[in-house]
């Protein structure tokens, strides 16, 4: 009995204590649902009712200021978030915000993606994703059904945003069902059991979004090393990675053959083989290099800095508070840079890169500098 | 107030001397483009490009791209950074006067691109045919280095011994190493990135200090200095000469100069001293009908004893014979000159015994007794 008492205490002490995803929805229904969008007489909320019976639509349910205690993650904010230098410091999440992308934000369509509900189509890009690519990267279903050019603004989630299922344009019914679901294995398998309902992307969810992240409390992305994978095809590269969800959209950026398309120049003999900046790329490849004193000027040597992630291939080792301890655990991510929702910073960048200066003898805000940590 | 005197001269030092800045500052934006993709458009035409770069000029080749101006100027001021150009597609001035438009030291692709240089010769005498350069064509006389080393010749050596198909058959481009130098060597990436990209190792890199302007402004006391050799035969010591030997190996070495490295010469001897000996011209290094070596000229300029080199905190004026060597570039400039076998001066019609200054033609720096 007493063995019996003790197992159960220390069990509910790991599951207090531990890093374990809260993706799932907790919390009074109250909270997101209305039954019938009425009270005393009046509307619960304008514009209702709306479908799943929830008190908005994805901006609105999502809209709020984060204290570090709420149940709603919230990626959109009335007036202007405290983002601090890096994002990690303030009061955003970790994909960041969509303030300064929104019109009734900032408005500017170099700080954020322009999701539908929030802002007008980008005026310098359009519809299409720079880099798109609509044949490949379709492991999760392709996305705006392979339209050679979008035909609409990118939304949330659906068929031309990047949560849930990419088979219906319908944001409710792409997500359908995914916030109730059991997210204790994420596999990919479903939405609900997708890495922040990103279909088919697999990954450990901190708890609280990253809120104010340290080395040991953050997501852990799940990435693969392209020198072992899939080099430069893109067929092979894996679908449960948080770069593939990246590539879905911007798949010319990331691996392709040939001496201009994707990341790499594979025929190239001399030097550098890169053509744009790499993701899927191990760092433990050249650790001897620069690379290998991560996070650089922003930690100890090998420590996680959330500021600028990296990803591994392999969960099963749980969130990492050091890296570049074995093959895998220190994979260049697409969002190792961006913030997918947006940030105050140009190409929704993690910092400001305007700030990067080489050999100035000073990191300052530049993130970049965690990973060329001889640049400055 | 300490401190600001301190700082002051700090900063009179960094201005006056030659002290290195070729290690890149500025913003990375300068340089880099993360995808070659702004605004849903090429940033780059010919992007993307290896390195993640995103050049001044439109040639293919990144180097070329980045190192070219179409105007005159020699220096290329990119938001803070300054690039040295190597290809100007209007005439640089030649020698440098110390204006924007002065060649640097290792000579201009511009005589060999534009076929312009001096005496109607054919086109590939001007320069190196770098065929990275779009435009250039084969050497018209070579099919290989001249003096190629017998053992550069498997099919993966033609890149670099039979012809030149890139600015890195010559460099190893370090843009980020530390240089601050005053003595760059490995550490800083070499001098000027001169080592094998293909075969380098810590004997082939060369040493040396680098001018902080390139030799855009140049003096007695403000020029680049190299590192001598150690030996006579070629072999890689980290000396100015002996890098050129790895293409040039024959015109070096015992079989070549003579089995006692004296007179006579079978070929003009480098990676030498200057004779230490007042009753031979050479001891009068730029300075004819003098008492005693002149001061470092330039325009004919002299390697110093390696372990003299590696002990120097800046560039000096003093010519010191016996230890200071005549090397490869003490006659040539590498990228190119106005004049044949990009020589650093006219040979062929400036130079006739008897006639003409060191100014006039550079031999008489050290051939004292040979001009007027």
């Amino acid at each position: 009995m007493k063995k019996s008492l003790l197992f159960m205490l220390v069990f509910l002490v790991l599951v207090t204590l531990g890093p374990r995803s809260w993706a799932r929805v907790q919390g009074p229904c109250v909270d997101c649902h209305t039954m019938h969008n009425s009270q005393n007489g009046a509307t619960v909320v304008a514009n209702g009712p709306f479908r799943a019976l929830t008190k908005g639509d994805c901006v609105g349910c999502h809209t709020g200021t984060n204290t570090g205690s709420n149940n709603i993650p919230y990626v959109m904010s009335d007036s202007e978030p405290n983002y601090g230098s890096f994002g990690i410091s303030g009061n955003t999440l970790a994909g960041g915000n969509f303030y300064w992308v929104a019109t009734s934000g900032g408005n500017d369509p170099t700080k954020g993606h322009n999701v539908v509900y929030l802002a007008s189509e980008d005026t310098n890009i359009g519809t299409t994703p720079p880099g798109w690519d609509n044949s490949n990267f379709g492991g999760n279903g392709l996305v705006a059904g392979g339209e050679a050019s979008w035909s609409k603004q990118l939304t949330c989630a659906g068929k031309y945003g990047c949560h849930g299922t990419h088979t219906d344009e319908d944001d409710f019914r792409s997500i359908s069902g995914a916030h109730h679901s059991d997210d204790s294995n994420l596999d990919g398998s479903t939405v609900g059991k997708s890495f922040r309902f990103l279909y088919g992307i697999i990954g450990i969810e901190d708890s609280d979004w990253e809120y104010q992240p340290t080395s040991t409390e953050h997501n852990q992305y799940y990435a693969v090393d392209r020198i072992d994978s899939f080099i430069d095809n893109p067929a092979n590269a894996d679908a449960k990675s948080i770069n593939y969800l990246c590539a879905e959209c911007h798949g010319h950026f990331h691996s392709g053959v040939g001496d201009t398309d994707g990341a790499d120049d594979e025929n190239s003999t001399i030097g550098s083989p890169w053509i744009r900046h790499p993701s899927d790329f191990d760092m433990n490849n050249v650790k001897t290099k620069e690379y290998g004193n991560y996070p650089g000027p922003f930690g100890t040597q090998y420590t996680y800095w959330p500021g600028a992630p990296v990803g591994t291939d392999d969960l099963t080792a749980g969130v990492r508070n050091q890296v570049l301890q074995s093959d895998g655990d220190a994979i260049v991510l697409c969002i190792s840079c961006h913030r997918a929702h947006g940030s105050p910073n140009a190409d929704l960048l993690r910092w400001d890169y305007a700030e990067c200066n080489a050999s100035s003898g000073n990191a300052g805000n530049c993130g970049c500098y965690a990973c060329h940590t001889t640049k400055y | 107030m300490g401190k600001l005197a301190i700082s002051i001269s700090v900063l009179i030092f960094l201005t006056t001397v030659g002290i290195a800045w070729a290690r890149v500052s500025g913003p990375c934006s300068n340089c880099h483009t993360m995808h070659n993709s702004q605004n849903g458009q090429p940033i780059d035409e010919n992007g993307p490009r290896v390195y993640l770069l995103d050049p001044v000029s439109s040639f293919r080749d990144a180097c070329v791209a980045c190192h070219s101006n179409e105007g005159t100027e020699t220096i290329v001021v990119q938001g803070s950074t300054r690039i040295p150009i190597v290809l100007n597609l209007q005439e640089p001035t030649y020698p440098s006067d110390g204006s924007s438009s002065g060649t640097l030291a290792g000579g201009n692709f511009y005589w060999l691109y534009a076929n312009a240089g001096v005496g109607g010769e054919n086109q590939s005498v001007y320069g190196h045919n770098v065929l990275a350069i779009d435009g250039v064509p084969p050497d018209e006389n070579l099919t290989q280095a001249p003096g190629k080393p017998d053992v550069a010749s498997g099919p993966s050596c033609a890149g670099c011994h039979d012809r030149i198909d890139r600015c890195e058959s010559c460099h190893a481009p370090a843009h980020h190493a530390p240089d601050t130098g005053p003595v760059v060597g490995q550490e800083g990436g070499w001098y000027r990135f001169l080592n094998s990209s293909f075969h380098g190792s810590e004997n082939t890199g060369v040493i040396g200090i680098e001018d902080s302007d390139w030799e855009q402004t140049v003096s007695a006391s403000d020029h680049n200095e190299y590192m001598g050799a150690n030996n006579a035969y070629g072999n890689d010591d980290n000396s100015m000469s002996n890098y050129c030997a790895g293409c040039h190996y024959k015109f070096h070495g015992i079989p070549n100069v003579g089995e006692d490295n004296h007179s006579p010469w079978f070929r003009h001897p480098a990676h030498l001293p200057l004779p230490d000996n007042p009753d031979k011209e050479y001891y009068y290094y730029n300075n004819p009908g003098g008492s005693g070596p002149g001061q470092y000229n330039p325009l004919a300029p002299i390697a110093r004893d390696p372990d003299q080199l590696l002990s120097m905190t800046e560039p000096s004026p003093i010519v010191t014979p016996g230890s200071d060597q005549v090397m490869c570039i003490s006659c040539h400039r590498p990228h190119g000159t106005p004049y044949p076998d990009m020589l650093r001066w006219n040979y062929l019609e400036g130079c006739v015994a008897g006639q003409g200054t060191p100014s006039e033609c550079g031999c008489y720096v050290c051939h004292t007794t040979k001009g007027e």
